[in-house]
């Protein structure tokens, strides 16, 4: 079996919060690549211009939300997996982030629950592909 | 003249503490949502340091009226008054948020005062609590107490603690049940405690990002 | 700090008899203490508790508030209230007395890092709740009954205008739900009125309203609804509140409104009317005026200063009558029938003219109308119509009277041409006789000359008659007329006697003209002879001569002539002169004021008929003994010189000889008889033919050579003496041509005129004329 490497795009207005994911990432998946945004313009911009395979966002930034970013993803990368990273865990949230069709993980983000949702995005794209 | 407490943290220090701040505000945002049974909007709040003196001159030029704040003090590696700070004008409008409107007139001023303090003290627990786990500390956090006043006043309270000379000042804005309210949250301590939570936002760092420096490189 | 162990019995007693409830729980959230004030409070014995956790024995508190709590105070440290206020009931407690415990609670962190514990606190505030509530139900009873039941809508604002209490009536007024209003800005209902704000701010600043202030607010659905406001301030320290009561007066307002608009709809309709009027009485080109049956002007129009040049200063106050034409003033029908306008509304019509500023006249078509005891009138000026109508009853007149002078003109030339032709037959034979009774008694011979002179005179009535018939061929040259006029006076003097005075006025520059010279001093004899009868006492008879232009409205006055320059002759008498009525008729064939006997009332008609068959045109000006004028125009003469007028002088006949052969063209046996008889006696070699068809086989047979043709110009046979002439000169190039007619009416006579080298004598001719005009054309 093929190992697939993916690429992940981690979008946080805080350094230090992309750091904590990009770290998570080299434990969980070190073969994988990263793209980092700043926010949810930077995002779209490199999804556009590059392959991304897997998104990892931020909920509460500055301009538009992660949870609006997710939904236009969403829109045009139907198979890509997303993920809503947020201390705001207010239920609402937690539904409309489903609703979409992405995951939510609570913020901090602890490494079990990131590895739970890369193994699932794994499984996803290796299935589209087929 | 540059205020020197500014220059205290770092570039990484300073981000690390607004992303502390926005994970605990985050918190305090769902908490509150719990109170009130209505998702609570929350804006991405804004974090600055700076001396007393600057936290009073800047209260005092955003918001010149009267003011209302919930008042409680933290203990432990970090020693100081924290504040949620909104106008006064504001309190009625946020008590109905919470309580529900259907409440006459006069409960609700009857309620204002308990109304708001528990309110405050959701917010600033949800901050403090969350903020304080993230650093691997336990804080002995009091019990709430509000306060009617001006700037100069909240940041003048008698010992102890000790008066502090540095404010972490967080600016934020809730919309709950379509009420808006903005207001600030200022924690007050002094130099040693501020040189603590350096230290803790060095820790907080180092765990998060597995080294102690950025990493200026992304694997291709 | 670690919880560290005193003095039991101090602890235990405390830690039951405190007056509050106190649970303690451990890092795992389990309950490790339970007080007996809660006991009792709660019903549950320690026992039942210890080990447990809070949610399991009261599972509602599963999620929520307390659970955070708990979770903040273990994990962080954290302290947090739950205040009753805001929890109605956390946990189900019982006061002594069975019922309901309210209760706040404090949960705070107990112990430290290595062992946390967290301490649930709970204090009884029923009493001071109930208190509370007590007093609250009391002054809400009262409030109650006042604000619930409120018929008006009352309103408690904070210190910046949000609305923190709305009464039922006023959630109805508005079209909200009830409890829709609290919390939202008092602008959704008073936005933009400077009023409400005004009035807040006085009562914010403390003061009062002196009286309750009207405003217009704004219903849910947008509509507005008209309120009454009283408000005042109070307080309820530190918040600063005002409460408003606002009355319905919409009704009222509605009313008002209705009235308003009913009023504005008056006035407007009086004020639109009035407009309109005031609007037609300023533009209307027509004038208008508002007089007193006296005839004083009382109002006028602006039209009257367009129209007539009069300001309103210069009317209003003066009488109708100083502004109508004499003329007019009777038919004017303001006081005559005064008394008529005012028995009924009857509305009258008539015309008159009015003055203009600068003296002259305008026609005005009046509407008059009663009203009120004054006189209304309105007036449309007909000038033009008026003298459009006057020149079309003008030029109908003239019309008239040119065909009433065509159709006795059709008539007389008529007759004339047949009495012609016979007295061409009789002038004739007494020639004959005449000449053939030299040797015979005198008796005979004044017989024959009796009856010539009657024939002669017969032909130049003839002559007359065609002249007005415009019939008579003329035969027009070149001429000065002040020569003419010179070699009239003779004639002149011993046609008008003693008793009459001559002068002439002749222009030096006069214009040549081209006339028949014969009949224009016929015409000027005739006038002269009508002077004479008008001067019987003796008088001055005028010639004058003059250049005169006529211009278009000239023409358009006088109808039938063409504009232009004319050279003009004028014979002016001192006579008695004519009134308009003869004036009219003067060139009527057969008019004549002169007794019977006295002149055949040709004279003038023949002057017409020969001065309008010349292109020219005559007027006649008279007045009762001032005398009489009459003009005759005649057309200018451009270029060509001036022949000399050579007077015929009375000869011999010229003979003719028998080598000169001339052939006579006449349908009429006696006429030909009579021109063959008379050529041969001069001398002639003659041959004869009735037609032309005889004619031109005369000419083809004839051997030796014809010098004349000599032929009326009418003939039977479908060829006319002109077309006879072209085909004998085809014949014979040399034959000369002389045509005779009495009657000429064909296409050699253009205008009246011969074409140029035609010859043409008419009948009656004279034995001589014919001699000397066959001798003229041979000898050419």
């Amino acid at each position: 079996m093929a190992v697939m490497t993916y690429r992940v795009l981690v979008v946080d207005d805080s350094k230090l919060a992309r750091m904590a994911v990009a770290k998570a990432l080299r434990t969980l998946q070190p073969e994988w690549t990263r793209v980092e945004a700043t926010n949810a313009d930077e995002a779209l911009a490199l999804v556009r211009d590059s392959a991304v395979d897997i998104a990892l966002l931020d909920f509460n930034m500055p301009g538009r939300d992660g949870l609006d970013l997710a939904a236009d993803l969403r829109k045009l990368h139907p198979t890509m997996p997303v993920a809503v990273i947020s201390a705001n865990t207010q239920v609402e949230i937690v539904n409309r982030t489903r609703e979409i069709g992405a995951s939510f993980l609570p913020k901090p983000l602890a490494d079990p629950a990131l590895k739970e949702f890369l193994a699932a995005a794994a499984l996803h794209l290796a299935s589209v592909a087929r | 003249m540059t205020d020197p407490v500014q220059t205290e943290l770092d570039e990484f220090e300073l981000d690390a503490l607004t992303e502390l701040v926005n994970l605990g505000v985050s918190r305090a945002a769902t908490n509150l949502r719990d109170m009130v049974g209505q998702q609570v909007l929350l804006s991405v709040p804004t974090v600055a340091l700076m001396s007393r003196e600057r936290a009073i001159e800047v209260l005092g030029e955003r918001e010149p009226k009267r003011l209302i704040a919930v008042h409680q003090v933290f203990e432990g590696d970090i020693t100081g008054r924290a504040l949620l700070i909104f106008p006064e004008i504001k309190s009625l409008e946020l008590v109905r948020a919470v309580t529900g409107s259907d409440l006459p007139l006069e409960d609700i001023i009857e309620l204002e005062q308990e109304a708001l303090t528990e309110t405050g003290n959701v917010v600033l627990n949800g901050c403090l609590a969350t903020i304080a786990n993230l650093l691997h500390r336990r804080l002995k956090i009091s019990l709430p107490e509000l306060l009617r006043g001006e700037g100069p006043e909240f940041f003048n309270l008698a010992p102890p603690p000790e008066r502090g000379d540095v404010v972490i000042f967080i600016y934020i804005n809730f919309v709950v049940k379509k009420h808006d309210v903005s207001g600030y949250i200022a924690m007050l301590m002094d130099m040693p405690s501020l040189s603590a939570l350096k230290g803790l936002l060095r820790d907080f760092i180092y765990r998060a990002t597995g080294d102690g420096a950025p990493d200026g490189d992304i694997p291709a | 700090m670690a919880i560290s162990r005193p003095d039991p019995l101090l602890h235990g007693a405390v830690f039951d008899d405190l007056d509050c409830g106190i649970i303690v729980l451990d890092a795992r959230h389990r309950i490790v203490g339970w007080n007996a004030w809660l006991a009792i409070a709660s019903g549950l014995k320690p026992a039942d508790c210890m080990g447990k956790a809070v949610d399991e024995l009261f599972p509602h508190l599963r999620h929520g508030r307390l659970a955070s709590a708990i979770r903040e105070a273990l994990e962080s440290g954290a302290s947090s209230v739950m205040s009753h206020s805001l929890h109605a009931t956390v946990f189900p407690l019982r006061t002594h007395t069975g019922g309901q415990l309210i209760h706040n609670l404090s949960i705070r962190p107990l112990g430290d890092r290595a062992a946390p514990h967290a301490l649930i606190q709970i204090t009884d505030v029923t009493a001071a709740s109930h208190r509370e509530q007590i007093l609250r139900e009391r002054q809400n009873a009262r409030y109650n009954a006042v604000v619930e039941s409120a018929p008006d809508a009352i309103l408690t604002l904070d210190a910046e205008g949000l609305i923190q209490l709305a009464n039922p009536a006023a959630a109805r007024e508005f079209g909200y739900e009830p409890g829709e209003l609290v919390g939202r800005p008092v602008s959704v209902l008073f936005a933009d009125q400077p009023d409400w704000e005004a009035a807040w701010r006085t009562i914010i600043a403390g003061g009062l309203l002196a009286r309750p202030i009207d405003v217009m607010a704004r219903r849910k659905d947008g509509s507005p609804s008209y309120l009454e406001v009283s408000a005042s301030r109070w307080s309820s320290a530190p918040q600063l509140f005002v409460t408003a009561i606002l009355r319905d007066v919409n009704e009222r307002r509605a009313a008002e409104e209705a009235l308003r608009a009913l009023n504005q709809t008056l006035e407007q309709r009086v004020t639109e009317r009035t407009a309109e009027r005031d609007r037609m009485w300023r533009l209307s080109s027509d004038v208008m005026l508002v007089a007193r049956y006296d005839s004083t002007i009382m109002a006028v129009n602006p039209a009257w200063m367009t129209l007539f040049g009069w300001r309103e200063a210069d009317l209003v106050g003066r009488t109708l009558k100083e502004f109508v034409h004499p003329d007019d003033i009777a038919t004017t029908v303001m006081d005559e029938d005064e008394g008529q306008l005012r028995r009924g509304p009857k509305t009258l019509r008539f015309e008159n003219r009015y003055r203009h500023r600068d003296g002259s006249y305008r026609w005005l078509s009046w509407t008059a109308v009663p009203e009120q005891g004054l006189i209304h009138a309105v007036g449309r000026d007909v000038t033009d119509e008026k003298m459009q109508a006057l020149a079309l009853a003008r030029a109908e007149d003239q019309l008239r009277q040119a065909q009433k002078m065509e159709a006795v003109g059709h008539l007389t030339g008529g007759v004339a041409h047949d009495f012609n032709n016979l007295l061409q037959v009789v002038v004739g034979n007494l020639e004959i006789l005449q000449r053939n009774l030299k040797s015979q008694p005198a008796r005979l011979q004044r017989a024959v000359e009796n009856a010539m002179t009657g024939a002669r005179r017969a032909a130049v009535l003839t002559q007359r008659l065609l002249a007005f018939s415009r019939r008579q061929p003329l035969a027009p040259r070149p001429l000065d007329l002040n020569q003419l006029v010179h070699g009239m006076s003779d004639l002149l003097s011993r046609t008008l006697g003693e008793t009459v005075r001559i002068e002439t006025v002749l222009a030096d520059d006069v214009y040549r003209v081209e006339v028949d010279p014969n009949q224009l001093e016929n015409a000027i004899l005739n006038l002269a002879v009508n002077a004479r009868d008008a001067m019987l006492q003796g008088g001055a008879l005028t010639i004058e001569t003059a250049n005169a232009r006529l211009d278009d409205d000239y023409v358009e006055a006088n109808a039938g002539v063409t504009p232009g320059q004319y050279a003009v002759i004028s014979v002016t008498d001192t006579g008695t002169g004519m009134d308009r009525e003869t004036l009219i008729r003067v060139f009527e064939p057969f008019f004549t004021t002169k007794e019977v006997g006295k002149g055949t009332g040709l004279g003038l008609s023949m002057v017409y008929g020969f001065v309008k068959q010349s292109g020219g045109h005559v007027k006649v000006y008279s007045e009762i003994d001032q005398g009489t004028t009459v003009r005759i125009y005649l057309p200018r003469l451009m270029g060509e010189t001036i022949e000399e007028i050579v007077a015929d002088a009375p000869q011999k006949p010229p003979p003719g000889s028998r080598s000169e052969t001339i052939l006579v063209v006449e349908d009429d046996d006696d006429v030909r008889m009579y021109s063959v008889e008379i050529l041969r006696e001069l001398g002639y070699r003659v041959l004869e033919a009735h037609d032309s068809a005889s004619a031109l086989r005369l000419l083809e047979r004839q051997d030796g050579r014809v010098d004349l043709l000599f032929s009326d110009i009418v003939l039977p046979g479908g060829v006319n003496g002109e077309q006879l002439a072209e085909r004998a000169r085809a014949i014979r190039p040399e034959l000369k041509v002389l045509f005779t007619t009495g009657y000429a009416r064909n296409a050699i006579m253009r205008d009246g005129r011969l074409e140029a080298g035609v010859e043409l004598i008419t009948k009656p001719f004279t034995y001589a004329a014919l001699a000397s005009r066959i001798r003229a054309i041979l000898d050419q």
